[in-house]
């Protein structure tokens, strides 16, 4: 027989080789590649972008709900630094730009180390360490993306995040801080990926909140190159405030998104008493005048 | 299956893994593990010591920002020599408070220091002492220890300012040092290192605690706006508001410039609140009880030490009557 002058070492080394060149003992899955976003999950908060004081479906406490009232569209023109400021790592998820993951592997042993990811909107840049390396000392900065790992449970990529920046947890105010930790979901169908976001803030909410995104895969899609120069647009807002917001109690846009909808006031508050079935017991009578309900409406 | 054998030795294995680690862990909490932390160019923060050290490294000296409590200074000293002998020269104070100038006592006998004005080498031919470092600190941190009762037991200074900067150079980087007047006290100094681009706040910058605006020591919460607000103009941000200039807090992670936004943003939020409720007549109970740091309890008035909230509230509250009067 051939094999018996096959010292048995060879025969080994060879399957092993076969097997991962063809990646059938590696689960791991690649990303690699352009991906276009999908918007049939949360379209209107996601690309005309929410309406403000709308905090439904949102777990927040009365920390993040004051917040949300006190904000004052104008800030992110008064505040120059605000300009050119990039999403959070995880909010960037879900913003209306293209995604590109890069794969980077270890020169040495071939084996992937990380996922690099970049954004169109902002050109924000990500990096998903594979290796599991050591988490930023307590005193280290922290970043808009944060520090993520990821590990591979059969075909779905797990990431933890931490060492956000304070960003937001939606567009109109709701501040999520820079203690929140985020655990995502990555699973690939074909050409479809699909991220689930576990988003955990022991600052602005009392349970953690679940968000998903999807996104096809485009072989011929390219980022543009992405700059941002500060430019001052407004001094000052009309209130002469260098950081506008509103007055407790003097925000004059509370009910407009419940008025325009037709919705009871109460649920567009958030909060985990408004987000489950037992809420319709309590639930007050819609306000506004379901005739000025002109989009998005059921 | 495992063998019981297999089993026993796991856990055995995990009680000596958990004895062991767990002791270091409690080590590091009980704040008695210092580390030594880059920052950005020349510039380090010693981290673990209740404050905040920072600490310029260079081949001509090491200056120091704040010194900590004397249980520290050998860690630290120990620390800073793996990477540089080079004698200490400089010990700049950003505040008279005890937590940040606990050993300048100690330090003036580990360097140098130079002379000032023209005569300087004159006196040192003549056989002026050179040793000792250069303890610097803003003129009021002097006139506040001499002419108001106060909670610190003694200061060790060698040399102060009284004019709005006061620089020099050392390790071939420019040094600016900037009064932020009636801030968090009336003597408050920060520290621009300008090659490394890093900015040292002192208690102007506290990750995760409300500000200290201690009134009794000249501080006002417009002034402390205002020395924020300086800062902002000092710092220039990295592409998509993230890094460039670095802030280094007297207490809690370092920060860069979103980071002293959200922070100034906090305290022009709650500072307008506040004056809109007393230009309503309401009296500082009255004030207390509406909550207006609400929405900032849970992220800056937690367990974390500094300020409670009743505490920032009420500073405020006193701060802005006192600039009415």
């Amino acid at each position: 027989m051939i094999l018996r002058n096959i010292p048995l070492i060879n025969v080994f080394g060879f399957i092993a080789a076969v097997l991962f060149s063809s990646g059938l003992l590696a689960q791991e899955i690649d990303f690699s590649g352009d991906w276009r976003p999908l918007y049939h999950e949360d379209l209107p908060e996601r690309i005309p972008g929410p309406h403000l004081a709308d905090y439904s479906g949102m777990p927040i406490n009365d920390a993040a709900r004051l917040r949300g009232d006190s904000y004052n569209p104008n800030r992110i023109s008064v505040v120059s630094e605000y300009i050119c400021r990039q999403h959070g790592g995880d909010y960037s998820m879900r913003g209306a730009a293209d995604l590109r993951i890069d794969r980077v592997v270890d020169p040495q042993t071939q084996q992937p180390i990380a996922f690099k990811t970049r954004i169109g909107f902002m050109g924000m840049q990500r990096t998903i360490w594979l290796n599991n390396p050591e988490r930023p000392a307590d005193i280290a900065p922290h970043t808009f993306p944060g520090f993520s790992t990821g590990s591979f449970d059969g075909n779905m990529l797990n990431i933890l995040t931490t060492d956000f920046k304070e960003s937001y947890l939606r567009r109109n105010g709701l501040a999520a801080s820079s203690e929140r930790t985020t655990t995502e979901h990555w699973v690939m169908h074909g050409d479809y990926l699909t991220v689930v976001t576990v988003i955990d803030d022991p600052i602005f909410m009392t349970e953690p909140m679940v968000r998903s995104q999807t996104w096809v895969k485009d072989v011929s899609a390219r980022q543009a190159p992405s700059s941002c120069q500060v430019i001052q647009e407004l001094p000052v807002n009309a209130l002469g405030q260098i950081v506008p917001h509103f007055l407790p109690d003097q925000n004059p846009w509370l009910m407009e998104f419940a008025e325009r909808y037709r919705l009871p006031y109460s649920g567009t508050r958030g909060g985990i008493e408004t987000m489950y079935p037992e809420y319709m017991d309590t639930m007050e009578a819609p306000v506004g005048d379901a005739e000025f309900c002109i989009e998005e409406c059921m | 299956m495992f063998k019981p054998q297999f089993l026993m030795s796991c856990l055995m294995k995990s009680c000596c893994f958990f004895l062991l680690f767990g002791g270091f862990a409690t080590a590091a909490e009980m704040g008695q593990e210092l580390n030594l932390f880059h920052v950005k160019g020349q510039v380090y923060v010693v981290d673990g010591a209740g404050v905040n050290i920072t600490v310029q490294i260079g081949e001509e000296a090491i200056v120091f920002v704040d010194t900590p409590d004397p249980e520290y200074i050998d860690e630290m000293m120990s620390l800073i020599r793996e990477i540089s002998n080079s004698p200490v020269r400089y010990v700049i104070t950003t505040a008279l408070d005890p937590i940040h100038l606990a050993s300048n006592d100690i330090m003036n006998n580990m360097g140098f220091r130079g002379f000032g004005g023209r005569g300087a080498g004159v006196a040192v031919a003549i056989g002026g002492n050179t040793s000792g470092v250069t303890l610097l600190a803003h003129e009021n941190v002097l006139n506040r220890f001499y002419l108001t009762e106060n909670d610190v037991e003694s200061l060790t200074l060698t040399t102060t300012y009284f004019t709005p900067t006061f620089d020099f150079y050392m390790n071939d980087e420019g040094i600016a040092v900037y009064h932020m007047p009636n801030a968090h006290t009336d003597g408050d100094s920060i520290i621009f290192f300008r090659s490394s681009d890093v900015i040292s706040l002192g208690d102007l910058l506290v990750q995760g605690q409300f500000p200290d605006i201690d009134i009794s020591k000249g501080g006002s919460v417009n002034g402390f706006i205002e020395a924020l607000n300086f800062t902002l103009e000092l710092m220039i941000p990295g592409v998509n508001a993230e890094g460039g200039t670095y802030a280094v807090p007297g207490h809690g992670r370092i920060g860069d410039e979103i980071d002293v936004v959200e922070y100034r943003n906090m305290l022009v939020i709650v500072r307008d609140r506040i004056q809109y409720q007393i230009e309503q007549g309401m009296s500082l109970n009255q004030v207390l009880a509406s909550n207006p740091t609400l929405d900032y309890n849970t992220e800056y008035g937690g367990t974390r030490g500094g300020p409670s909230s009743t505490e920032f509230i009420t500073a405020i509250y006193q701060s802005l009557l006192e600039g009415m009067e």
